[in-house]
């Protein structure tokens, strides 16, 4: 099978651009080309549906933005916050969004270091994840300020001692390591892109690619380069990450409150974080994987990996809060009394309890049951995860803040129409500039698929044909001929 | 009320009080005693001069009628003082006489200057009040209270003066240390990274550049069979 | 040192609006050298004149504690004691807590800050008992530990302070302080005209600013002068004494007591002490029983703000 010349299938290129989607006449057989199609389909073509939807996102943004023009006008008490619950939604979900960061670290970096193979076609969506949370979670702090016209004091006059400053130098590096490590894996593809695409391309994507692709040629010298220049953010990001989150967790548990003077706030929180990024990347591959049309990339062999990788951090979880629940409840302190009526009895017990059972108990029974260990069970798994992570959060912050410190009655807080809007308008950035990722950079690590692959099929390992891989068996990715295969790694 | 105090000049206080320190005479010399109570009569003895923040010896010695020694009384040794323009007899120490009627006590001196020393007997249902005074120079000059802050790490939990920017808070701070060392670690790496970057494009630029590849969607195919929908 | 003259008025008798034209008339009195800042009334107990005579009878508000000291050069170390026995939270008066209203009035303080609240807590037996707690301006202080710009900070005296200047309204150190004694400007904050006419400095924090932090400051400046804070000065019993630890000495404003032997002497005790916090502010159990107040009597007078709303675009909010 031969690939022809560019140059006379504009037809098929102008189909590809106006519909989205490959026109009939398709290539045959080879799996690459298939892949490279595939992947790199959106960026050739863009439909109304997507520009509706960019428009959506911006429409609710645009709405966040007035409700924060409300609160630079009239200061923070347009929130629900006040003395004594000084601090809701805005840390909440800052929090929140720095644990989905953790994602990428986890599939790019911890499975790559353990050798594991089956995460290499979804590591790019787990990088943007990763890459966007936190762009997305470092506004929070900001937002949450009484004077952000003060910012630069935190540069000029900033403590070492302070947690919150801890805060901003590890985000800081941490942004950007995984923006570092976001763009690594990028290079091969951007040269594909480059490559590939053709002269239909518009001229400004054209340039795009050859100024990023940084004159990839794919020499073994820039191999070798690459190979190492990977190892390094792979070994250094991790725990840059671990750090990241241990930090976050100490502006809480660097207090003498009841429910945040813990010990093990820093691997609580790392445990969650990492709980809520696979749960992201569920979610996310998901969708990407319905619109882009990836089924045959990203297979239930993922989804259950990623599903049992969810259940082993709810395991993880489910110890950490008895660690923190059983040791402090045995005690019972007056604060703790206190913390726990409102926490398991009282006002918070509703989302508490939804946060035990439908983020941890439920994941976990759904990845016990083989019929319920399907790719729509993992994805609904996921999505009780974060939505539970959230509460966590929410109950963390709120809570801890809801115990007396002094003889009164506990405070109140409800977060107003502005904390809402903003938490929208936030959520609607991160799709937004996933959204544009997905434009701008293939969403599947191409060359990596293609190496895994090349890897497989030249060790010629059988890959055994139970239920976990009989769609993928059928989709055409398990058994590809080596003949075809070699004469495509000659290309 | 017997008193022997400041209402008299300082000479005849003087004099006054070592004639009854010596004599142990009980005599009282006010006007109308209260005819319940027995008379007293209170000795005090204290240094003349002292320094700041050294602990000096109070005694006082109460007897009634006949020099009789009364034992079990509460003495208070005061000192009149000026604190926040407001005047009065601050209690600096009490003790309870023992059966010779000697009262001893302490006081670590925290003021300086002239001080008056007086060593009162407030009268119970039996005896009269009595009240003795004495000077007391106190000299010397030094901070006698250091803040307590339990375990003191340096720049780790205690807190700055003023503000200073940052860099010349690089020196003195133990926990910024371990910050800044791990920080240099990992952003020097980031930039080993940045260079392998810079590199790859160098090699980059020396290859000839390869011939246009085929073009993704070019040549014909069968139609995605294969493909199955979730 | 400073000249100060008594005034004879009964400014306790006069409303909140007539205090203003009084206090406007003792600024114009202060400027001419003249200043009162203590009167007395028939019950012998200062109260206290707003904040503005403050302008002409008191040095500068400086950033240091070289005015602090006294002339020999050693530094004060300034504490409180709070005599609970005495504190009824002005129910014999059928007042709100005079303390804090002096405070409020004295500094500006905008509704519905308390830098000094009298909390009620319950007792064992079944009573109740009021606790005023100020700032407890801990010589480990958990608040300046954690802010990220060093805004609040120690001075020599040991009293913590707050540069609104530098704030940047981050609110860390709310959750840091484990006594409830940090406020913060949530809006604009309701200030009368008066908040606007010294100088701002650390020490003296009107007028308020949205998005910054204040409290308690154990008035600084007052001591300095050789007077008492607000709240000592208000106290209808006497129940607030404040004093110095280098010199060992402190005073309700009627009463002199060496400081160490007066905690010593009622086993005074400070606010959770098991956290290591070292605070400065001691108290000395009791319901108010020397005053004669029956444990039973709950309740106290809500604390009233002057004003709530004065400036255009203020607005008042709740704790």
């Amino acid at each position: 099978m031969a690939l022809e010349a560019d140059g006379e299938r504009g037809g098929d290129m102008v189909a590809l651009k106006r519909t989205g989607r490959p026109g009939p006449e398709y290539i045959e057989g080879g799996w690459q080309p298939q892949l490279e199609r595939r992947v790199l389909a959106p960026l050739a073509g863009t439909g109304p549906r997507y520009f509706l939807w960019l428009a959506f996102l911006i429409a609710v943004i645009g709405w966040a933005g007035f409700a924060y023009l409300q609160q630079w006008r009239r200061g923070l008490i347009v929130t629900g916050m006040r003395d004594r619950i000084s601090w809701g939604l805005y840390i909440t979900s800052f929090v929140f969004f720095i644990g989905i960061s953790h994602a990428g670290t986890l599939l790019s970096a911890i499975l790559r270091a353990v050798k594991a193979t089956w995460q290499m076609s979804i590591t790019r969506m787990a990088e943007f994840i990763t890459v966007v949370a936190l762009m997305v979670g470092a506004l929070f702090p900001l937002i949450d300020l009484g004077r952000p016209d003060r910012l630069w004091n935190i540069v000029v006059f900033g403590r070492w001692q302070s947690p919150l400053l801890w805060d901003l130098l590890a985000i800081a590096t941490y942004l950007t390591g995984s923006t570092l490590y976001l763009y690594l894996p990028l290079v091969p593809d951007f040269a594909l892109c480059r490559d590939r695409l053709g002269p239909q391309a518009p001229a400004w994507q054209r340039h795009f690619f050859e100024i990023v692709a940084l004159g990839w040629r794919g020499t073994p010298e820039q191999q070798r380069l690459l190979e190492h220049a990977m190892t390094i953010m792979m070994v250094v990001i991790i725990p840059v990450a671990v750090s990241v989150h241990t930090v976050i967790s100490w502006i809480f548990s660097m207090s003498l409150r009841e429910p945040f003077n813990s010990t093990v706030f820093g691997a609580y929180f790392v445990a969650g974080a990492i709980f809520s990024g696979i749960a992201a990347i569920i979610v996310l591959m998901a969708v990407l994987r319905r619109l882009l049309r990836l089924e045959a990339y990203i297979t239930e062999r993922q989804f259950v990996n990623l599903g049992f990788l969810l259940a082993a951090l709810a395991l993880i979880m489910v110890y950490m809060n008895l660690s923190e629940y059983v040791t402090t409840g045995y005690k019972m302190n007056a604060d703790t009394a206190v913390h726990f009526q409102q926490l398991m009895l009282g006002r918070f017990a509703g989302l508490f309890w939804f946060y035990i059972f439908g983020g941890l108990v439920v994941p976990g029974l759904i990845m016990l049951f083989p019929r319920t260990r399907t790719i729509r069970g993992v994805v609904v798994a996921a999505t009780l995860v974060l939505v539970a992570m959230w509460i966590e959060r929410y109950l963390i912050v709120v809570g801890g803040f809801s115990v007396p410190l002094m003889p009164y009655q506990p405070a109140q807080y409800a977060p107003t129409w502005v904390e809402w809007s903003i938490l929208a308008g936030a959520f609607a950035l991160f799709a937004l500039i996933i959204s544009v990722f997905t434009k701008l950079f293939p969403v599947v690590s191409i060359w990596e698929v293609v190496e895994y692959h090349q890897l497989e099929a030249a060790t010629a390992v059988h890959r055994p044909r139970h239920g976990r891989d009989r769609q993928s068996a059928r989709e055409g990715t398990a058994a590809v001929p080596v003949t075809v295969l070699a004469q495509e790694a000659t290309q | 009320m017997n008193e022997i105090s400041c209402r008299f000049s300082e000479p005849t206080r003087r004099g006054l009080l070592a004639l009854l320190a010596l004599a142990g005479a009980a005599l009282p010399m006010a006007a109308q005693a209260q005819t319940a109570l027995a008379p007293t009569a209170i000795g005090i003895g204290v240094p003349s001069q002292a320094q700041l923040g050294q602990l000096i010896p109070l005694q006082a010695r109460l007897v009634g009628v006949g020099g009789v020694p009364i034992p079990k009384a509460t003495i208070y040794f005061t000192s009149p003082t000026t604190f926040l323009n407001v005047t009065g007899d601050a209690v600096l120490a009490e003790a309870v006489t023992d059966a010779q009627g000697l009262a001893t006590a302490s006081w670590r001196a925290t003021r300086t200057g002239g001080l008056t020393i007086q060593a009162e007997f407030r009268g119970d249902d039996r005896y009269a009040p009595a009240k003795a005074a004495a000077p007391l120079v106190v000299g010397g000059e030094r901070q006698l209270y250091v803040q307590q802050v339990g375990v003191r790490i340096p720049a780790l939990n205690t807190a700055p003066i003023s503000g200073l920017p940052i860099l010349a808070r690089l020196w003195p701070g133990l926990s910024a240390w371990p910050i800044a060392v791990a920080l240099l670690v990992v952003w020097s790496l980031y930039a080993t990274v940045v260079a392998l970057l810079w590199r790859i494009a160098a090699a980059g630029r020396s290859v000839p550049a390869v011939a246009q590849l085929p073009s993704l969607t070019a040549g014909t195919g069968s139609a995605e069979g294969a493909e199955v929908q979730q | 040192m400073w000249p100060v003259a008594s005034h004879p008025a009964t400014v306790s008798a006069l409303t909140a609006s007539r205090r203003r034209i009084a206090s406007y008339v003792l600024t114009l009195a202060g400027v001419l050298g003249v200043g009162a800042v203590r009167t007395r009334t028939a019950f012998g107990r200062a109260v206290v004149v707003p904040s503005a005579t403050r302008l002409a009878a008191l040095p500068v508000p400086g950033a240091g504690g070289q005015q602090a000291s006294r002339p020999t050069g050693r530094l004060r170390r300034w504490a409180m004691v709070i005599d609970l026995r005495r504190c009824d939270g002005c129910q014999s008066v059928s007042k709100p807590p005079q303390c804090t209203e002096a405070c409020i009035e004295g500094h500006f303080a905008p509704a519905p800050m308390e830098w000094i609240q009298v909390y009620e807590a319950d007792l064992p037996s079944g009573g109740t008992q009021f606790l005023p707690a100020p700032c407890q301006q801990c010589q480990s202080p958990p608040c300046t530990n954690v802010c990220p710009v060093g805004a609040t900070f120690s001075t020599p005296e040991g009293v913590v302070l707050i540069d609104q200047d530098r704030c940047i309204g981050c609110r860390i150190c709310l959750e840091a302080c484990p006594y409830d004694r940090r406020f913060f400007n949530w809006g604009e904050p309701p200030q009368p005209p008066e908040a606007k006419l010294a100088p701002y400095s650390p020490e003296h924090q009107p007028p308020a600013r949205r998005g910054t932090v204040m409290k308690c400051d154990f008035c600084p400046d007052l001591a300095r002068a050789g007077r008492l804070p607000y709240c000592a000065q208000a106290c209808p019993q006497g129940a607030i004494y404040y004093g110095d630890l280098e010199e060992d000495m402190a005073t309700n404003g009627t009463d002199v007591v060496q400081l160490s032997h007066f905690i010593t002497e009622h086993s005074a005790y400070r606010l959770k002490e098991h956290l290591g916090t070292e605070p400065r502010v001691w108290y000395i159990a009791g319901h108010g029983e020397l005053v004669g107040r029956n444990p039973n009597k709950r309740g106290r007078l809500p604390t009233v703000w002057p004003w709530k709303r004065t400036a255009k675009g203020a607005e008042t909010w709740s704790r």
